[in-house]
């Protein structure tokens, strides 16, 4: 007789249709947003402690061109010793370039040389992934072998991911 | 009975029970992301893929010996990307890619659960493996701009060298020499073109008679010459060096050649019990060697070495020395004879490819 009263009286449709469904309701809402945005909070955070730091890994794909024979380092032909942070002007060229980092135009960091000194005549190369796309651009001082003459130099490396 | 207060009691039992429930879900869903091994494979695959990119920045040879536990998951390497994974493959797999190089290749490879793991790059090749049996002496060879001649069909002078310095150790330089002939002749090549300047024995066929070894009186006019030594050093060091003709008509060959039979010895497997603790190739000019070295080799008859045109020297030559005599790794090395003929034999073959 009670629940009789609660579900089918008049009284009490009107109490069902009150504030408290309404409420019930709206908490329902709030509780699963919440929950959603809790999970992603979680999930990113664990994620973000394995990133690896974007200047990491540019350094270590610079130090490739600027430390491996198969780039820009010049090696001595007799003794096969290679010294980095000396650039061969020889080898510096897109075609050296994309042996030495092929990315075949995947999702990889691309780079922009351009090599500029007293002595010698300005020169750009590129990887095959450079486009128009926004870029950072940080400075190196070189020394630059030219048929057995050294020259001091700035090489410009224009980084976009 | 209150009516009013039964449906409050059961909204409020409702309410606790529902924020109970939520807060049970919220805890054991980050319960759940904290104790996933997802992570640290992504940290792995990463941390791989980003030492491999170090590897390619490196000038020469190196091995590095990688300290993140692996012993849970398998390691798989392709030519430009890294995957972790557990023993459900498909739906634990994790792949981070790297920036492969045109000269360098990488050796794929899966590793299941390794205790330990070594990135390495030796040579023109970059791999990893469980041990760090990786020898470090492998040596990059130059590539020529024309086409290498195949040396199968040429003719080929052995100097397997003698000396009133090297007795004891002539005979077993002598037996080197009849293996790597023997060799020649098993992978094809012609017995008439393979010359030496010690006499070959009169009962066996293109065998060098060690017993009595004497020098020939034969032409020792050949395309290709390989000498070989035993070194002779008191520091002890074992070391594999090759001496080539610096300024000669063939010098890019000739080092090229020493490369590949250099590298064909450090790679043969049946000499990992050796120590070898280095090897080079070097160039020297004819003027400035004692009298072990082979010079009548270069000189016509009664030519003096003052007048030797180095430029006009148009021979492929290597004069290997292969070990030091002096040192127990160097005695160890040159009582290997038929993996020493081996491997010489190889080298020629790969110069050809």
């Amino acid at each position: 007789m009670e629940n009789k009263k609660i579900f089918f009286s008049k009284r009490a449709s009107g109490y069902l249709l009150g504030k408290k469904p309404m409420y019930f309701l709206a908490v329902l809402f709030y509780l699963a947003f919440a929950f959603l945005f809790f999970s992603f909070f979680i999930s990113y955070n664990i994620t973000s402690t394995n990133a690896i730091p974007a200047n990491v890994e540019t350094t270590v794909l610079i130090n490739r061109f600027l430390n491996s024979p198969d780039c820009f380092a010049y090696e001595d032909g007799e003794t096969g010793r290679a010294y980095h942070g000396i650039i061969d002007i020889k080898k510096f060229d897109d075609d050296k370039i994309s042996k030495c980092y092929s990315t075949n135009k995947d999702k990889s960091y691309s780079f922009r040389f351009e090599l500029e000194s007293a002595n010698i005549d300005r020169k750009v190369c590129s990887t095959p992934n450079w486009g128009a796309r926004r870029f950072n651009k940080i400075s190196r001082h070189v020394l630059i072998y030219d048929e057995g003459n050294l020259y001091t130099g700035r090489l410009l490396i224009s980084i976009q991911k | 009975m209150n009516k009013r207060g039964i449906s409050r009691s059961l909204f409020l039992v409702g309410e606790i029970v529902g924020a109970a429930l939520v807060a049970v879900l919220l805890i054991s869903n980050a319960m759940q992301w904290t104790s996933t091994e997802r992570p640290y494979k992504e940290y792995l695959a990463k941390d791989i893929a980003l030492s491999i990119d170090s590897i390619f920045a490196s000038p020469g040879n190196i091995i590095v010996n990688y300290t993140g536990n692996l012993t849970d998951y398998s390691v798989d390497l392709t030519g430009n990307s890294v995957s972790i994974y557990d023993d459900l493959k498909q739906n634990s797999e994790i792949t981070r890619k790297f920036v492969p190089s045109e000269n360098i290749e990488v050796n794929g490879i899966t590793l299941e659960k390794p205790k330990n793991i070594f990135l390495a790059k030796a040579g023109d090749e970059i791999f990893i493996s469980d041990s760090a049996r990786t020898n470090l002496n492998i040596l990059s060879c130059d590539k020529l701009n024309e086409k290498k001649e195949k040396l199968k069909d040429k003719k080929i002078l052995i100097d397997p060298g003698y000396g009133e310095d090297y007795i004891g150790e002539s005979k077993k330089i002598c037996n080197i020499g009849n293996s790597l002939i023997s060799n020649m002749i098993t992978e094809g090549f012609d017995s008439s073109n393979i010359l030496s300047t010690i006499k070959f024995d009169e009962g066996e066929t293109r065998s060098l008679y060690c017993d009595h070894i004497s020098k020939s009186d034969a032409s020792i006019d050949a395309n290709a010459i390989i000498s070989l030594r035993a070194g002779k050093y008191d520091n002890k060091k074992n070391s594999i060096k090759a001496f080539i003709i610096s300024g000669s008509k063939k010098e890019k060959e000739s080092k090229i050649l020493a490369c590949f039979i250099i590298n064909s010895i450090l790679g043969n497997k049946r000499l990992n019990d050796v120590n070898i603790d280095g090897t080079s190739i070097v160039p020297v000019d004819l003027e400035t060697t004692n009298e072990n070295f082979p010079k009548d080799i270069f000189l016509k008859n009664g030519e003096k070495v003052e007048d030797f045109k180095t430029a006009d020297f148009d021979k492929i030559f290597v004069l290997l020395e292969i070990g030091n005599a002096e040192s127990e790794q160097g005695k160890l090395l040159l009582e290997k004879i038929p993996e020493l003929g081996n491997s010489i034999a190889k080298g020629l073959i790969d110069y050809g490819k």
